[in-house]
């Protein structure tokens, strides 16, 4: 399409970015470069947004060039409509990430900047990779930046969240791994995503393969019972962190699903798939039950994640286009949305340095403009009509029902459970009567975290209002999934 | 989209510069809306207009049918009465809620399609729960949440229908459903129950309305029970259960607004009562019913507006709630006095008054469709109705005893609002044949029949006799003196116990169950959960670590440091493989 | 035999003779000039090393045949000699400052270094199992002597001894498996062997107990359960720079034998090893990285390390094959680099007083140097594994080897052990990054040191992004015989 290697510029710009922070001393200099780095890598993929064919399924932009010739690895990255909704996510909260940062950031800021855009490289590599290898060395290598970024400039728990963090999701990568080599000798000896997707395996081997890659999968959405390194990640990570985290991180695990276990293990994610779907279920009110009993917000965010990502497994695994692209938005929603809700549990730590629901009230009359704000993000997360999470989870909860009524009517129980945290959550944080806060004291939405927040405004109501583009985009890549998974 | 304006979007959109209007500029503004509305549903002829196709589905904002025309006149004429009646209000975040939920409430009305149903019903939830939230006082906030808590789960529920139903049916038009049990049917028909505050799902109502702002009860009591009829005449006409819950309905109501000091509570309570004639009318689903119920809701909106538009009247002067801090008003408020009485005759049905028109009108279809309990229920309900917001409250609010206020008149736009509304009370029973003219079906029914009039006159004459007679006992906080018989007495007595006692118990659960059960059930629970969660699953993480480390320690004992042991270990390492091999191979 | 052949063998064998008169030479004038002259004996020693390498460079090409069969050279005694140089070179780099700290800077020490190189040359060469024999002996004596160095720390000696004795156990126990061998096929040459092996049956029960007693003798030196229990003392006790040379070179020769004699030799009768090597594997990896978890002193958690990594390449040698063969020697090579890296931070840090061999002594190391941390921190990812690092592509690379041939089962239990590993790898990670700095850092800092640890960095992250070349060298240093 293009003769630049535009993926390959998206990916490594960040990293680039880091390279030259080496050299800097001054903070805020530091700060703005960071910035603008990310900024520049946000603003190349809007083209990558208008020359992408909606039309095709096929991967697009590729760049291949061989890397491990003598294993048959290669160094190829490609999109199709699924992954660059991804990226373009990535590198939208990338940039947040660092206005995020600005002020909750007071010591090595420079290595603080260096992890955060490290750590946006591998992310943008780990969604535009087209060659397992590769894939999975962005994979692996992210828990490096993020273990340094939890243990770090995290809280008082830090050091405990980010060992746990590390070895979690490394155990679980590992078995990954594994299932990998088995599929490249039985498909092969080759690493190419798209020709192992052609591949046909024996259903034995599909089935260990996919266990192998559920365990890894399950550990990032996070899936109960494997989701309890997340609530200490989330408490204790900064904000961009936590924003990354639940941004970009949980997605790859619903990412791996699509992008390998649905397309490359057709048979056995059909034979798996109610056990997957009960899980879901499982996660979606399990999540919303101990998102309703926190005192901290952040682990009620935590939680909600829980709950909400199991929307997005139940959607993939109900086999039919309603789910798959509802799965796929809500993804992205959920990206938005929590993301932009970690951000405003961020600011108002900044201010009140507590995190404690019942230390706060009566935001709306202190901050209104925040207290507005977050009454969005609120609703959103409900999934109120009109915003982004509605499209999404109604997508999702029509091809539950599709798939299986009990599961749907299980699903829509949860929805319930969401309104009610999130709706006590706001009503005693923003609602009553003012109450005396601590900290630094309280300011409302300065500019700055104005610029962050605006965005994350916009998508929610535009996904609410008008999905037509996303699906768009998304839509024959889906369908095309769905071929590959119930085609044979 | 051009030859056909949604009234319901004029609101929207119209909600939009109300921030940034001030003093005239925005009264004009709030009055000039409403009336473009009206203009707008008087200019629409029926047929489907606005098709779109949103996330696959398509979706039909605009349907124009007789039906949706009557609710559209009601609501939109109810939308200018009620901005008039809040003209004075300061907060533009008042005026902009209120707009949101009469722009959806229209919404629902001309909605085809499941989804902007859906949506429009969420809109209203939110927007109508805010007019509670800014009564302000902790006791407002805590209604206005378990408000949006029950709207929220109705709202599920329905969603949870919806997408069913389309499954089944393979379209998300809206159409009767009448006939079809199955799983989404009863969904969707909970779902609108819930908003109709048909017992015992009514706890929401009584609940929230009296704590909303003056101005907000108002615009609460016309739109969100009405839009739920609206949509069960749509989708369940025929249903033989509403037939028997509206008539317990339109009992129950009454029974509790005996026990009722809060005038606003007790004019919530003949909310309720009230919708239970037209959720009768809905279950038996004959033309003429059906007919009645369009009717009734019509008039029942404005004039139970006009209720509550008056007894805000005195809140809003007074600041007092209680019937027993209220009496002898009249002195002072004489227009504020006719004009709540005139709501309060045609909430009676009085002849000549809205409510005999259209109320007669649902009473004759149960007896046309052969239900004499029912008929009887209804009968006795109206009576009751009567006793109290016709005879009790005013009496105790506006004569009785002297409570020493002096209130003033209220703001002159509440008197304008009420005066309309009550222009249209009359106006209504007079030449009824303008209502009938708009109702869905063709109408033929004649109120004035000297049958109707004698015996409606002959019960409310009665129900003035009964309330004379027994009106120490009726007092709020009764007082029996002891000049009055002994048998006045012990009927009175009897009849406070019942009320008393059990119902009040029953009743007390019912609204409670939202809170206490439930939602504390839920906590409850949910703490359980976190328990589990850290303790179980997460212990067992944690444990496999501990043990791999404590596992760990013990092994480095191993290494003793003594030579002599590690040449054992070596020596031990030898054999235990040959003699694994000796025995594997046999030799 | 003829003049013709002694000339080859000469010719062939450059490389060992320049190491062994290089270490003469030092040898003679290490008496009379002593301490003095420490730049002295660095500098030779360190030409002489790249002499060697040299010189083995323009020997490679076809494979030379010489000594009668006893002696090959081929890309894999090649190959396996660049570590050896590798490793030499880098450790001579690290030695001089930490010398003089420790206060043993005399000749004798890089005399001995260097024989020991020698020898392993000689084991990596080697085609018959009393040169391989001679030459690990060799080796084997040297290093006792250089890990009892520091006369005066009672530690030292008492490693030293404890190793001698058990090295000489093993060496008996090798040496009895290799008459027992003899007994059998009639030759201690390696590719007869083989080919008496075709024929003979497996199931012959003195084969059996031969086979058993050359693992032994051979997995003592690599340091697998239950044959490790000298590891720790000895790595502990032993100076660093020599802990280091060890934990490499040695480690590296004791797998080139090990390669050489099961995948070649004893290649016909592999039912019998595979399943006790392992088995022994899986259990060298279990203990090294259970035991590593609870270490206190660095140097033995990366001696349990070693352990762990050990097991690891074991794997490659049960799963065989060229692919087996290439990984075992690519992890090698990969393991010098960071293994040798590590041991050259750990070596700055030693400064007379602190010994820098506590764990806690490197709390907030990374505030104030950043670079160094950096560093440290690339060494250690890779040590667990982690990408890009190289040591990543080498675990990853056994793997393949290991699935390739089926071995799925073994494959998930190293991952899941490896996993268990780089707990105490990223606990240093934690220790540098997130606590407070315990007190002032003053490294041991020379322009040497400097340079090995640049190499090491250079290698580690080299190889982890461009890993294609060193595969092919790896696959294309595969010895014939294995089909």
């Amino acid at each position: 399409m293009t003769d630049i290697p535009i993926l390959s510029l998206i990916v490594f710009l960040p990293a680039a970015g880091a390279g030259v922070l080496l050299f800097m001393r001054d903070d805020r200099v530091v700060r703005w470069t960071a910035l603008a780095f990310a900024v520049v890598d946000f603003a190349l993929t809007i083209p990558l947004l208008f020359a992408f064919d909606t039309t095709t399924y096929a991967m697009q932009f590729t760049e291949t060039v061989p890397w491990v010739p003598a294993l048959g690895i290669t160094y190829s990255l490609g999109v199709d409509g699924i992954s660059l909704l991804f990226i373009f996510l990535t590198a939208l909260l990338g940039w947040i990430c660092v206005v995020a940062s600005w002020e909750a950031i007071e010591t090595k800021v420079k290595e603080f900047m260096i992890c955060l855009l490290v750590m946006q490289s591998l992310m943008l590599g780990v969604f535009s990779a087209m060659d397992l290898f590769l894939f999975y060395v962005f994979w692996e290598a992210m828990l490096i930046p993020m273990y340094l970024i939890i243990g770090v400039w995290g809280g008082k728990e830090r050091v405990y969240a980010a060992f746990k963090f590390f070895l979690y999701t490394l155990a679980g990568s590992l078995l990954f791994l594994v299932g990998i080599l088995v599929l490249y000798f039985q498909g092969g000896e080759t690493f190419d995503i798209v020709t192992l997707m052609e591949g046909d395996y024996s259903f034995t081997v599909q089935a260990w393969v996919f266990l192998a890659f559920l365990v890894a999968f399950a550990v990032k959405v996070p899936m109960v019972p494997l989701h309890t390194w997340l609530p200490d990640a989330h408490v204790q990570a900064p904000t961009a962190g936590s924003i990354i985290l639940a941004g970009v991180l949980l997605k790859m695990g619903a990412y791996g699903f699509l992008r390998f276990s649905l397309p490359m293990l057709p048979d056995a994610s059909q034979y798996f798939a109610t056990m997957i779907q009960v899980l879901s279920v499982v996660s979606i009110i399990y999540g919303g039950f101990l998102a309703l009993a926190q005192e901290d917000v952040k682990k009620l965010v935590a939680y909600s994640s829980v709950s909400h990502m199991g929307f997005v497994t139940l959607g993939l695994f109900t086999f039919n286009a309603k789910g798959m692209e509802g799965a796929v938005l809500q993804m992205f929603n959920h990206g938005i949305t929590t993301g932009a809700l970690f951000l405003f549990v961020g600011l108002i730590y900044e201010r009140t340095q507590t995190r404690i629901i019942s230390d706060y009230g009566g935001l709306m009359k202190i901050v209104p403009v925040y207290g507005i704000l977050l009454c969005v993000f609120t609703l959103s997360s409900i999934a109120v009509p009109g915003t982004n999470a509605f499209v999404g989870e109604l997508l999702v909860l029509a091809g539950a029902f599709g798939a299986n009524k009990a599961i749907g009517a299980a699903a829509v129980a949860g929805a319930v459970l969401s309104a009610a945290y999130m709706l006590g959550f706001y009503r005693q944080v923003a609602l009553g009567p003012a109450v005396a806060m601590g900290g630094r004291g309280m300011w409302d939405i300065n500019a700055r975290e104005m610029a962050g927040i605006l965005p994350l405004v916009v998508f929610v109501f535009w996904v609410g209002f008008y999905p037509k583009p996303f699906i768009d985009i998304l839509h024959v890549s889906v369908e095309h999934l769905l071929v590959q998974t119930m085609g044979r | 989209m051009i030859e056909w304006i949604h009234p319901g979007l004029l609101f929207v959109f119209g909600a939009a510069p109300i921030p940034f209007l001030r003093g005239r500029g925005r009264q004009a503004w709030l009055i000039a809306i409403p009336l473009l509305a009206i203009a707008a549903v008087a200019s629409m002829t029926p047929g489907n207009y606005g098709v779109f196709d949103f996330a696959g589905v398509e979706l039909l904002i605009g349907k124009v049918d007789k039906l949706s025309l009557v609710f559209a006149w009601v609501f939109s004429i109810m939308s200018l009465i009620g901005s008039i009646y809040a003209l004075h209000v300061k907060g533009p975040e008042q005026h902009v809620a209120a707009y949101l939920y009469m722009g959806s409430a229209l919404g629902v009305v001309f909605a085809g399609d499941w989804f902007t149903l859906l949506v429009c019903w969420e809109i209203m939830a939110f927007a109508s729960a805010y007019l509670i939230f800014v009564g302000g006082g902790k006791a407002a906030i805590a209604a206005g949440f378990r408000y949006l808590m029950v709207h929220i789960t109705g709202g599920v529920l329905l969603f949870g229908g919806i997408v069913l139903l389309g499954l089944e049916t393979g379209s998300f038009l809206i159409g009767s459903m009448a006939g079809n049990g199955g799983l989404a049917f009863v969904l969707i028909l909970v779902a609108f129950m819930i908003n109709a505050a048909v017992p015992p799902l009514n706890a929401w109502l009584t609940d929230a309305y009296p704590e909303a702002t003056v101005t907000g009860a108002v615009f609460l009591s016309a739109f969100t029970t009405k839009t739920a009829v609206y949509v069960l005449i749509r989708t369940f006409p025929g249903t033989e259960a509403l037939v028997w819950l509206g008539a317990v309905m339109a009992i129950y109501g009454v029974v509790y607004a005996v026990l009722e000091n809060d005038c606003r509570r007790l004019l919530a309570y003949h909310i309720v009562s009230q919708v239970g004639y037209m959720v009768v009318g809905v279950g038996i689903g004959t033309e003429m019913a059906l007919n009645g119920t369009a009717s009734h809701a019509f008039s029942h909106i404005i004039y139970k507006g006009l209720l509550f538009m008056g007894a805000g009247a005195v809140i809003h002067m007074t600041g007092r709630r209680k019937l027993t801090e209220l009496g002898g008003l009249y002195r002072t408020m004489p227009l504020t006095v006719t004009l709540y009485m005139v709501g309060a005759f045609a909430i009676s049905a009085f002849p000549l008054f809205s409510g005999f028109v259209s109320k007669s009108m649902v009473i004759a279809a149960a007896a046309g469709d052969n239900r004499a309990a029912v008929t009887l229920m209804l009968t006795l309900a109206s009576s009751g109705t009567f006793l109290h917001t016709g005879l009790k409250l005013p009496y105790y609010m506006f004569f009785g005893k002297d409570c020493g206020l002096r209130p003033q008149e209220p703001p002159r736009n509440m008197l304008y609002a009420m005066g309309i509304a009550a222009v249209l009370c009359i106006g209504i029973g007079v030449f009824p044949g303008a209502l009938y003219a708009l109702l869905p079906h063709p109408v033929d029914f004649e109120p004035y029949t000297g049958a109707h009039v004698t015996n409606s006159l002959g019960i409310l004459f009665f129900t003035l006799l009964g309330f004379v007679v027994y009106l120490k006992a009726l007092d709020p906080e009764p007082t029996i003196s002891l000049d009055t018989d002994w048998f006045y007495r012990r009927g009175a007595r009897l009849f406070m116990w019942f009320a008393e006692k059990p119902v009040a118990a029953w009743e007390a659960a019912v609204s409670g169950i939202s809170d206490s059960v439930i939602l504390k059930g839920l906590h409850a629970s949910a703490r359980g959960g976190l328990r589990v969660d850290v303790n179980v699953v997460d212990a067992i993480v944690n444990g496999v670590a501990r043990n791999v480390l404590s596992s760990g320690s013990l092994m480095r004992r191993l290494q003793t440091g003594v030579v002599t042991h590690y040449a054992a270990a070596m020596i031990g390492g030898v054999l235990a493989a040959i003699a694994v091999y000796s025995v594997a191979w046999g030799g | 035999m003829d003049m013709d052949a002694v000339t080859l063998s000469i010719i062939a064998s450059i490389p060992e003779i320049i190491v062994i008169v290089g270490a003469c030479v030092l040898l003679l004038i290490a008496p009379v000039k002593g301490r003095r002259f420490g730049p002295l004996f660095f500098w030779s020693s360190l030409a002489t090393v790249i002499a060697a390498a040299a010189a083995t460079f323009a020997l490679a090409g076809e494979p030379r045949l010489v000594y009668s069969g006893m002696f090959v050279v081929d890309d894999f005694s090649v190959f396996f000699k660049m570590v050896f140089y590798l490793a030499t070179g880098l450790c001579v780099l690290m030695s001089p400052r930490y010398l003089e700290e420790e206060d043993i800077a005399r000749g004798e020490y890089y005399v001995l270094m260097l024989f020991a190189l020698a020898g392993m040359m000689i084991m990596a060469s080697g085609l018959d199992l009393l040169s391989i024999y001679v030459g690990m002996e060799l080796q084997a004596l040297c290093i006792y002597v250089l890990t009892g160095f520091i006369r005066k720390e009672k530690r030292s000696n008492e490693a030293a001894l404890k190793y001698v004795i058990l090295g000489s156990v093993s060496s008996g126990i090798f040496l009895y498996g290799l008459s027992l061998v003899y007994g059998i096929t009639g030759t201690t040459q390696l590719t007869d062997m083989a080919a008496a092996l075709v024929t003979g049956g497996a199931h012959d029960p003195a084969l059996v107990l031969a086979t058993v007693f050359l693992v032994t003798g051979l997995l003592f030196k690599v340091g697998a359960v239950p044959l490790h229990m000298w590891v720790p003392d000895v790595y502990e006790g032993a100076p660093t720079t020599i802990t280091a040379f060890m934990s490499v070179a040695a480690k590296a020769a004791a797998f080139a034998i090990l390669l050489r004699i099961f995948l070649d030799a004893m290649a016909p009768v592999a039912e019998i090893w595979v399943v006790v090597v392992a088995v022994i594997a899986v259990l060298t990896m279990a203990l090294g990285s259970f035991v590593a978890l609870v270490q206190t002193n660095i140097k033995r958690m990366l001696a349990y390390s070693s352990i762990a990594h050990a097991g690891f390449v074991l794997l490659g040698l049960v799963a065989g094959g060229p692919d087996g063969v290439a990984s075992v020697m690519l992890y090698l090579l990969i393991y010098a680099f960071m293994n040798l890296g590590i041991f050259a931070i750990i070596i700055m840090m030693n400064t007379g007083d602190v010994s820098g061999e506590a764990i806690e002594d490197y709390a907030g190391f990374a505030k104030s140097h950043r670079g160094l941390a950096l560093l440290m921190l690339i060494f250690l990812f890779s040590l667990a594994g982690i990408p890009p690092t190289a040591g990543f592509f080498a675990k990853f690379y056994i793997l393949v080897a290991l699935v390739e041939q089926g071995y799925v089962g073994l494959a998930v239990i190293a991952v899941l052990l490896s996993a268990v590993a780089a707990f105490f790898y990223i606990r240093i990670v934690m220790l540098m990054y997130m606590k407070e700095e315990a007190r002032p850092f003053d490294l041991a800092l020379t322009p040497s040191l400097r340079l090995a640890i640049a190499i090491t960095a250079a290698g580690t992250v080299g190889i982890g992004l461009l890993p294609s070349w060193f595969l092919d060298l790896a696959q294309g240093s595969v010895f014939l015989g294995t089909g």
